[in-house]
């Protein structure tokens, strides 16, 4: 399963900086960089937190892909 | 928060209490054991280096007790979940690499003292042995 994500996205639109994000979402800057760059994948407690911060759900934060393909 | 901050306080009290047990030890084994000189210097080596880091650590916590912003960055940089999940992939890869070098040693060792070698396997079993304990219980754990 493929995750990627729409932080980076909402957090532009939002005039949100990283370190901001990081605080509200109580994880480091460097977390914020991993997740937006797809090199870390969230738990579904951070998910659920960066969900709530954007006032949207999971799925549209969050984007699955199936890797049938492999 | 406040959790974080007994917990902060709980580690200084071990880091004092492990200064002041480390150098009661040291100096009943000095004077009952009547270690020799090689013995002593180990010890103190052992001994310095563990004072060190607890020392170290009392003059690192303390000042997060007194500063509210320092307290919570300390919180997240220890609770933040890509830094504790670089924590286990590093103690994992840490391990297997010290087995492969301990196992390397070992057979080095082997071409010109045994004691050495058995030294050394005895550790690769017994770190095995441990890790295989320590996986059923995290496995029953969780």
């Amino acid at each position: 399963m493929n995750v990627k994500n729409k932080i980076q996205e909402l957090r532009k639109a939002r005039k949100v900086t990283q370190q901001e994000l990081a605080d509200a979402l109580s994880v480091t800057r460097q977390t914020i960089i991993s997740l937006e760059n797809g090199k870390y994948n969230a738990s579904l407690t951070l998910a659920h937190k960066a969900a709530q911060f954007f006032g949207i759900t999971i799925e549209e934060l969050f984007i699955f892909e199936d890797e049938e393909n492999l | 928060m406040e959790q974080f901050r007994k917990k902060l306080r709980r580690r200084i009290m071990l880091s004092v209490i492990f200064c002041l047990s480390g150098l009661f030890i040291y100096a009943a084994l000095i004077r009952i054991t009547g270690a020799p000189e090689y013995t002593k210097g180990i010890l103190i080596g052992v001994l310095s280096g563990s004072l060190t880091v607890s020392v170290f650590n009392i003059f690192r916590l303390m000042p997060l007790l007194q500063d509210e912003e320092k307290l919570k960055k300390a919180y997240i940089a220890e609770t933040d979940e890509r830094n504790t999940l670089i924590q286990k992939e590093s103690a994992r890869t840490v391990m297997s690499i010290s087995i492969m070098i301990a196992a390397l040693a070992a057979i080095a060792a082997s071409f010109f003292n045994p004691v050495i070698t058995l030294t050394l396997s005895a550790n690769i079993i017994l770190t095995g042995i441990v890790s295989i304990a320590v996986t059923a219980y995290y496995n029953k754990k969780l």
